[in-house]
């Protein structure tokens, strides 16, 4: 099996995150790495040997012959890097979310039309073994016809005025939809297809660009409708939360990340499924097996030839649905979801 | 093979591997350095006298608690990890690597800027890696400068970061500081046992002590249960995670582990209830 030697671009947690993971896949090595923050480069000359540190990543794609790329810059950057890798035919990972909006996302998808290079973006509750379960449930048919649902996602992240760029809209996009509001979106339309148009509020506690809390009523093309939130302003919370409550003709279904409850009303009959009894392990965990099993995937999609479910046109439709709780939020009017083909 | 039982201390701070919806009703329920006190005098008229701790935020104030109100800081010996890799990852997440790192050197109290200060400044710190590391250990470590401490861990948070990157040198930094300046032996918490084993070796570094997950189903031990069970008896094992997060009952674990050449075990015990069936059950496979 022939070795990919891999590249990565942003040296921040999940940069870091990632290096540590290919690097522990069969024939996959981490050959290259590009930031801008001399620190950085500073800290990984000195504790890196055989691996190619570059301040521009253009030089990087052009030099060092890779196989791919992983994309965990800030967001404004990740389209014009995906475009490069494009233009250099590098199959490339990108760190969710996509882009910073639905029409710079579009203009990604038109240049792919012309080289549909294999791309991933990068939403790993996809790969938590809790969702999977209640996504194979939901593909089993086993519960009935949906009434209802409330979903929301919840994480400790900011609890005062900061400073990084994750405040500054040009930057980041926004603030707690587009960084961990869209994760939540997405797991949504894996499950239960198309939104068909949404109406959303949010609320400001630091900056007027970037809001703290998104509530939105989500209505699908199925026709059933979700109770949508999502905040990073807890406090007496450790870890990130994400809810998705089902309720169906007869019972209901919840999962979130420590576990999957099914509940029968006919036959009374309620199934727990906790993460240790779900848990499979991986080659290599970092930070949870869901991120070992994306680079998996995404890996297994290039000695493949296969594009990837996470693909840029695919993903365009979270984005879309993003863009539009965005624009509901300032209209204050229901808004439809125009999805692009 | 007798083995020893230690106190974790995840359970006090809000940490619940199965569900955070008991976590913070356990947190809502253990306001109080006055309980967790208790629970410590509970757990060493059985003879548990090991006491697993990461940096958390809240620690410096329960050591200062034990040290002022109680005997406990010298009943029990300590087995700190560090750092507190969920605020390392909190703080680069929301202000980036660069501005975290200035972040942490610049935390703490007065005594602890001192410290740093002898180092040298934040800006030379930042130059030199190994320094760099030192001086965060140090910090890491001063609330434990009273209290005696057994085996100084690196986070799995770390540990695993470290190991898929390829920092060797920063795992020798970790070694020689600890044992050159502290007088104990260290240790790495993982989630991917085997993996840490053979790439020490290939590294031609000792295998220190180690602690991971051990339990029947498999939860959290990577690539396998088995390939755990495989690269027993190198080291000094801890295992943790035994009740797989509160989802086995004890006895049934402990049947597991002392089939196992592993020499201690902590376990998170809340409540008085939880330690006596904690206690009881694993008297039964061993002598404390």
């Amino acid at each position: 099996m022939k070795e990919l030697s891999a590249g990565v671009v942003g040296m921040g947690v999940m940069g870091m995150l990632h290096i540590g993971i290919l690097n522990s896949l069969e024939n996959v090595k981490v050959t290259a790495m590009a930031d801008t923050e001399k620190f950085v480069i500073g800290f990984l000359q000195k504790s890196l040997s055989n691996v190619k540190i570059y301040d521009d990543y253009k030089k990087m794609l052009s030099e060092s012959n890779l196989d791919l790329l992983f994309i965990t810059t800030p967001v404004n950057s990740h389209i014009k890097i995906a475009s490069d890798c494009i233009k250099n035919n590098i199959p490339f990972f990108i760190e969710k979310p996509l882009g910073l909006n639905a029409s710079e996302c579009e203009s990604l998808c038109k240049l792919l039309s012309t080289n549909n290079v294999i791309n991933m973006t990068g939403f790993y509750l996809r790969f938590a073994d809790t969702f999977c379960k209640a996504k194979e449930l939901l593909d089993d048919g086993i519960i009935g016809g949906i009434l209802k649902i409330n979903a929301h996602v919840s994480r400790p992240l900011i609890l005062k005025k900061n400073t990084g760029w994750r405040f500054k809209k040009e930057i980041s996009g926004g603030g707690v939809l587009i960084d961990i509001g869209i994760s939540l979106v997405d797991l949504l339309l894996w499950y239960f297809g198309n939104i068909k148009s949404v109406q959303g509020t949010y609320e400001t506690n630091f900056l007027p660009e970037i809001e703290d809390f998104v509530s939105a009523k989500l209505t699908f093309e199925a026709g059933f409708e979700c109770n949508f939130e999502s905040t990073w302003n807890v406090k007496n919370q450790r870890l990130q939360e994400t809810n998705i409550e089902i309720v169906v003709e007869n019972g209901s279904l919840k999962v979130n990340e420590d576990y999957v409850n099914l509940k029968l009303n006919k036959t009374n009959d309620e199934q727990l499924f906790y993460k240790p009894t779900l848990y499979n392990g991986v080659s290599f965990d970092i930070g949870g097996p869901m991120y070992t099993r994306e680079d998996v995937d995404f890996v297994n999609c290039i000695r493949s030839g296969k594009q990837s479910m996470l693909n840029a046109l695919n993903i365009l439709k979270t984005q879309s649905v993003i863009e539009s709780i965005y624009k509901s939020c300032k209209s204050h009017k229901t808004e439809q979801v125009s999805y692009i083909d | 093979m007798t083995k020893e039982l230690l106190l974790g201390d995840n359970p006090f701070f809000g940490v619940d591997n199965l569900s955070q919806e008991r976590a913070r009703k356990r947190m809502q329920s253990l306001d109080g350095l006055e309980k967790i006190a208790d629970i410590m005098d509970y757990v060493s008229k059985f003879g548990v006298k090991g006491f697993v701790v990461s940096t958390h935020p809240q620690l410096r104030e329960l050591l200062e608690y034990l040290e002022k109100n109680t005997s406990l800081l010298k009943k029990f010996e300590f087995y700190p990890i560090l750092p507190y890799a969920q605020g390392y990852v909190t703080l680069a997440t929301e202000k980036g690597v660069v501005k975290a790192a200035n972040d942490l050197l610049a935390a703490g109290k007065m005594q602890d800027k001192v410290k740093i200060l002898l180092k040298g400044s934040i800006g030379y710190l930042k130059k030199d890696v190994g320094k760099l590391i030192e001086t965060l250990i140090d910090v890491e470590l001063l609330p434990f400068k009273n209290a005696r401490k057994k085996t100084v861990f690196l986070h799995d948070g770390v540990t695993d970061l470290v190991f898929g990157l390829g920092m060797k040198q920063i795992v020798e930094t970790f070694f020689h500081h600890i044992e050159d300046n502290y007088g104990t032996s260290v240790g790495l918490v993982t989630k991917n046992l085997p993996t840490i084993m053979q790439k020490l070796d290939s590294w031609n570094m000792k295998i220190p002590t180690i602690m991971a997950s051990f339990n029947p189903l498999g939860y959290l031990m990577n690539p396998s249960r088995e390939a755990y069970e495989d690269s027993l008896g190198k080291s000094d094992v801890i295992a943790m995670n035994v009740l797989a997060a509160g989802y086995l009952k004890p006895e049934e674990s402990f049947e597991y582990i002392f089939k196992h050449p592993i020499q201690s075990v902590v376990v998170g015990m809340s409540t008085k209830e939880h330690a006596e069936e904690t206690i009881n059950s694993f008297k039964k496979f061993n002598e404390i």
